[in-house]
């Protein structure tokens, strides 16, 4: 375990990591062992525990050992001649791995890219891109066969897709898959490859491909700097053992800018983008609160989440989010699940008699929305 | 005493961290094109800062460029260079005007004169095999720092000829089921061709318009910035047919907080290969040299292409046009000698 790690934990968002889905559903996504923890259905107790200081989950992974690469990687930065060409003899070694496992993904006028992450077929890509469940895909796969999936469910809030790979003279096919990260966050410094199809598939090219590093780890969202552009989304980034670790998303104007999203979350809605959902997942803010007269008053503020990060605490009236009144948790509610995690919230408060606004920065929600209606 | 070890331990941890992640976010230096990065590849660019030269036109800075001989010799990216003035920079701080002596249009090379010798000219990687995707690439500059550097991305590949999508240059209302001219833009071919608004389009090319088949934009899909197409229209009565030019169709972007179209360079296709790499560069950056690890150059950068894509043009593919470029120079040169 990296030593940054140790001083980050305070600040990492992400904590508990709730395990893998249930046998049944798909085995091929996951890469932990038979010993796994219980899988979680009951999601509000993640919620609730999800703190940093929680110890990790017995998550464990047949995982590839990192000791195949080189120490140049784990450096600040590289030093000299020798760790180049040790860096560029190791990346040149990847291409082929990386490449075999990345497609371009056509639905209708919407062209993107997509990674295999399973032998049976399932194909992770971005929601933007696969957002109809049901339409028909078309797939080329590294080396130029073109063949045909089906669009799955999606999480639109993350951005999350998932396709289904067809091949109706061969159900038995086993397709070319990614190996894929652990549950470990991403760290900023990380090296990373980037591979897609931007401008979309061409003939004659393969995965264009990308080298990089982590800039910033979110839980619901990696920055690097590996450029990326219209045709990447849904493509895969790898860290640079050449485990999947994210699937690019969106890009803003710098160059630096780059999006991508932790597989992890496909992991936690694996059972509804199977099941063919469309959904919202909204934000969390991260805290408890009761009606009074002027709002709501915090009576619990979760630590390491959200509202925490911003210095809201127990006892804070809040009046308004985002100019919405809020009179209820369930007026909270409401307000968060019209968000995505990242979004940085103007909230009205009264803290100590003194009328504030604090802005939050909204984390990522575990646990289901109920969206109970407004009386 | 363990209290005291575990105090320095964690006093080692944190000044050991300070450098690397204080906070959550990568610090710029360390980026893949930061400073701390770019520096290690320094050594390696040393002597191609050497024979890199940047290029001017009536005094501003348009492409790079390379001495490929000591005597004056220069290439660089011609579609940059076909208009103005031309001044060369040297790495020394030194200028000079450059000639254009021949230009080679199939690869947009061109090669100019500057009356100088000694110069340092550039080394080819000839022993490089074909490049291989995941190396190392290193652009040059005149700066301590190279300019940038990347991956090779994907491997040698003729990028073909792009036609730039068609305009007709009206705008339409439909009325009663017509397609009616409701303006016609400024200095559009449709505006020289003589279409006015009020005429009535019944047809473009062999395409008739209606309204199961209502999309202008369809009828002229397969068609190109500057093909003529003949427009069938209904003004007062009469029936005409007006050949009309097809404008460049501009990309706008109109949708607010849309990422903006980055700095490509003009000519970005019809190359018969290239191989293309991730370091960023501005269109100006085009037209010197590409390095690999060896410290000598295996292709030309030609072309900003995209936001992640860089095009330059293999070594032996530039040897070769440099050699076509040369030979009517060279006969030039015999021939003046043979008539004084």
């Amino acid at each position: 375990m990296k030593w940054k790690h140790l001083l980050l934990e305070s600040t990492v968002l992400l904590g508990f990591i709730p395990c893998l889905c249930p046998a049944e559903s798909n085995p091929s996504l996951s890469v932990s062992s038979a010993s796994e923890t219980t899988t979680i259905h009951n999601i509000e107790a993640v919620a609730l525990s999800n703190q940093s200081r929680q110890p990790r989950s017995g998550v464990s992974h047949q995982d590839m050992p990192a000791d195949q690469v080189p120490d140049v990687f784990r450096k600040a930065a590289p030093e000299d001649i020798s760790d180049l060409i040790a860096m560029e003899q190791h990346t040149s070694r990847l291409i082929k791995k990386v490449r075999r496992c990345t497609v371009s993904v056509t639905i209708g006028r919407a062209k993107g890219s997509g990674v295999i992450i399973s032998s049976d077929g399932y194909v992770l890509t971005a929601a933007h891109i696969s957002i109809y469940p049901d339409s028909n895909v078309k797939v080329v796969l590294d080396g130029g066969e073109v063949v045909a999936g089906r669009a799955l469910g999606a999480n639109l809030t993350l951005d999350t897709g998932l396709v289904k790979l067809i091949d109706p003279a061969n159900p038995r096919r086993q397709w070319p898959e990614a190996r894929l990260a652990n549950s470990d966050p991403a760290s900023p410094g990380d090296w990373c490859v980037g591979v897609g199809h931007p401008g979309g598939q061409t003939i004659g090219r393969a995965g264009v491909i990308r080298l990089g590093r982590v800039i910033n780890a979110k839980p619901w969202l990696i920055q690097t700097d590996c450029e990326l552009s219209a045709g990447d989304s849904g493509g895969p980034l790898f860290d640079i053992a050449g485990r999947l670790v994210a699937v690019h998303s969106r890009i803003k104007a710098g160059l630096h800018e780059n999006y991508h999203i932790p597989i992890e979350l496909y992991r936690y809605d694996w059972d509804r983008l199977v099941a063919r959902e469309v959904f919202h997942t909204g934000a969390n803010l991260g805290v408890q609160g009761k009606p009074v007269a002027r709002g709501l008053e915090i009576t619990r503020v979760f630590p390491g989440q959200a509202a925490d990060s911003a210095g809201l605490q127990r006892g804070d009236i809040l009046n308004q989010f985002q100019g919405s009144q809020i009179d209820s948790i369930d007026d909270l509610m409401q307000c968060l699940s019209k968000e995505r995690p990242g979004k940085i919230a103007s909230l009205d408060i009264i803290c100590n008699g003194m009328a504030r606004t604090v802005d939050v920065e909204l984390g990522l929600r575990r646990n289901r929305l109920v969206h109970i209606p407004n009386n | 005493m363990a209290g005291l070890v575990a105090a320095l331990a964690a006093a080692i941890l944190l000044v050991a961290c300070e450098s690397y992640c204080v906070a959550e976010e990568l610090a710029p230096k360390l980026r893949t094109n930061g400073d701390a990065v770019r520096r290690v590849f320094a050594d390696v660019a040393l002597n191609a800062r050497k024979w890199t030269v940047s290029l001017q036109s009536d005094g501003e800075d348009v492409a790079l460029g390379v001495i490929v001989e000591s005597n004056g010799l220069i290439l660089s990216k011609a579609s940059e260079l076909e208009a103005g003035q031309l001044k060369c920079l040297f790495h020394n701080g030194r200028t000079l005007p450059a000639e254009r002596a021949a230009v080679d249009k199939k690869h947009d090379l061109v090669l100019l004169k500057v009356a100088a010798d000694g110069l340092q000219a550039i080394e080819w990687d000839t022993g490089a095999m074909e490049a291989a995707v995941g190396q190392w690439v290193i652009v040059p500059g005149h700066d301590d720092l190279p300019l940038a550097v990347g991956v090779v991305s994907a491997e040698r590949r003729e990028i073909p000829a792009e036609k730039t999508p068609a305009s007709l240059g009206v705008s339409l209302r439909i009325r009663n089921g017509q397609f009616v001219i409701h303006s016609v833009q400024d200095s559009s071919g449709a505006e020289k061709a003589g279409l006015q608004p009020g005429d009535i389009i019944r047809g473009i090319g062999d395409r008739q318009l209606s309204l199961e088949y209502p999309l202008v934009t369809q009828a002229i899909a397969g068609l190109h910035a500057g093909d003529s197409v003949d427009v069938a229209v209904h003004r007062n009565g009469r029936s005409l047919t007006l050949p009309t030019r097809l404008d460049r169709r501009e990309k706008s972007s109109s949708r607010p907080g849309k990422v903006r179209t980055p700095q490509l360079s003009n000519r970005r296709t019809a190359f018969a290969a290239v191989v293309q790499h991730d370091a960023v560069i501005t269109p100006k950056d085009c037209g010197g040299s590409l390095l690999n690890l060896s410290g000598k150059a295996f292709a030309i950068n030609i072309a900003r292409a995209g936001r992640n894509a860089t095009y330059a043009i293999p070594a032996d593919v530039v040897n070769k046009a440099i050699e076509g470029m040369k030979r009517p120079m060279v006969a030039a040169t015999r021939a003046s000698r043979l008539n004084p």
